[in-house]
């Protein structure tokens, strides 16, 4: 692979290869905290298991968004775009999980 | 080619100074987020009913290594694809269509893992209407599904386009706004994948 340096716009491949890596990484770790939980089955270690694997998947989801989708360089109105769908699916999801789980 | 002259990210001459076309498929994204947003919100409320069904619930059906592994091909199947657009973007368009077919093919890896899987969930009696599981999974994860295979024929749409010399290196924004999209499949499957597979049914 020949070298591709960073530009204003572009992370190198370097960069890239960084973030692949650890997008690996941390997919091995949460599917090793799942068996690791399996072992115990009680609920503070389900409870610690869904707290790491929200911030772990959270990273993953970021870092995607960030360098392989250029969120990081591009315009801030693509991020704005992005944010504004983001939050209304987080409304849509709160807000009816709340209806039907309640009433 | 004549008019690879550059990667094309000078500054755009629309109305708002930005890609329109890429500002679509952003819109696009978004309401997408909502679109899931609805399919895991429906998933997360009948989650904790599905940890009582007995036989053909997630706890006897879900294959944990087997859906780890189909992750992993997803997850790199983004990674090919931006070594893919970084290939163009510097003139090397051998590698781009290399890259891009590696990530086709690992889309159509993941297609194929996942039917399998479908597959079996049939063979065991898991039908969309057999339970709230049944229901909620075949829905939740069909739906990634038709991203993802809509996603494999516009990477084969773009190889193919490369092939035939209509994809210089000034267009590289047309592969770039291609990945958005697969991306965007990707991020979705790192929520399916926490929520639908990881998180114990209990």
């Amino acid at each position: 692979m020949s070298e591709h340096t960073e530009d204003a716009h572009h992370p190198s491949d370097r960069t890239y290869l960084k973030v692949g890596s650890l997008l690996f990484i941390l997919t091995a770790v949460e599917i090793a905290l799942y068996f690791v939980e399996d072992a115990f089955e009680s609920d503070w270690s389900l409870y610690a298991l869904i707290a790491s694997l929200i911030f772990l998947s959270s990273i993953k989801f970021v870092l995607v968004v960030m360098y392989y989708m250029h969120l990081k360089w591009d315009d801030r109105m693509f991020t704005w775009f992005f944010l504004a769908g983001m939050f209304m699916a987080a409304v849509i999801i709160l807000v009816m999980m709340a209806v039907y789980r309640y009433y | 080619m004549a008019a690879d002259h550059h990667a094309g990210h000078d500054e755009h001459a629309t109305t708002t100074g930005t890609s329109h076309n890429k500002l679509m498929m952003w819109a696009f994204l978004a309401s997408d987020c909502m679109f899931f947003g609805t399919l895991v919100m429906m998933y997360m409320v009948y989650r904790p009913d599905m940890a009582e069904l007995g036989g053909l619930g997630p706890n006897d059906l879900l294959d944990i290594p087997f859906s780890s592994l189909m992750t992993f091909v997803l997850l790199m199947s983004s990674l090919a694809f931006v070594l893919g657009l970084s290939a163009l973007q510097r003139g090397n368009h051998k590698g781009m269509r290399i890259w891009l077919s590696t990530t086709a093919f690992m889309g159509l890896l993941f297609l194929g893992g996942e039917f399998f899987e479908y597959m079996k969930f049939w063979d065991e009696g898991l039908k969309l209407g057999t339970n709230i599981f049944g229901t909620a999974y075949f829905v939740t994860t069909g739906f990634h599904k038709i991203h993802v295979a809509i996603g494999v024929i516009w990477l084969i749409g773009l190889v193919a386009m490369s092939y035939r010399g209509q994809l210089g290196t000034h267009q590289s924004e047309k592969v770039e706004i291609a990945g958005l999209y697969w991306h965007f499949v990707d991020i979705v499957w790192i929520v399916i994948f926490t929520f639908v597979f990881l998180v114990p049914y209990r």
